[in-house]
């Protein structure tokens, strides 16, 4: 559900601005 | 269509999808200094600030809804901050950590729904309760119960939204 803003957005700066579950979402999607 | 109206059309197709792009930059840019602040202590302050029970974020990408919803909900006493676009609700929410946001859903750069989605997601803007205001008479609720705290349907009142408004902020 969330496609559009891990997309967007790296989970790097998802990380830095607080969003740790999509910032681990998008971790695991870029298989990092 | 004549050759010369198409190519008008194009014109202005390709006019506008460069604004859009030249718009994403800019809160690309946004938001990497907000990050950067952050970094420098900025969250940390803003952790220790409350919502404002009396902040408001009306963000709908026509100008005429926001100006109005703005004027109505600043005679009622609240303090209300405007946003074009669903990225620059998100960074306006991190910023100002208003206790009700009015979210237009069908916006440019970042959709309604998504910008709710991150505002949810990030620790600093989640508490802030977001009325799904909407002109698609078909939009589903029950899909996005855990997003929005009210669904208002275009076209109404600004005295309508204004008791919405009153209703979601003493939740």
């Amino acid at each position: 559900m969330e496609t559009v803003l891990l997309e967007m957005f790296d989970w790097h700066t998802l990380d830095r601005i607080g969003a740790s579950e999509l910032s681990a979402a998008n971790r695991c999607r870029a298989g990092a | 269509m004549s050759f010369a109206f198409a190519s008008e059309r194009l014109a202005n197709v390709r006019q506008d999808a460069q604004r859009l792009r030249d718009g994403a930059r800019d809160h690309d840019v946004q938001l990497e200094a907000l990050v950067v602040a952050g970094e420098g202590g900025h969250v940390e302050a803003a952790v220790s600030r409350a919502a404002d029970p009396n902040a408001v974020l009306v963000a709908d990408d026509y100008g005429d809804v926001r100006e109005l919803l703005a004027h109505v909900l600043e005679n009622a006493g609240f303090v209300v901050r405007t946003a074009a676009n669903g990225l620059e609700a998100f960074l306006a929410a991190y910023e100002m950590r208003p206790a009700v946001i009015v979210m237009d859903l069908s916006m440019p750069i970042l959709d309604g729904i998504n910008a709710t989605r991150l505002i949810k997601a990030v620790e600093l803007t989640r508490n802030a309760r977001v009325i799904a205001y909407t002109g698609n008479p078909s939009f589903d609720a029950s899909t996005t119960r855990t997003l929005f705290a009210a669904v208002l349907q275009k076209p109404a009142t600004p005295e309508v939204v204004l008791a919405a408004v009153r209703e979601v902020a003493a939740l």
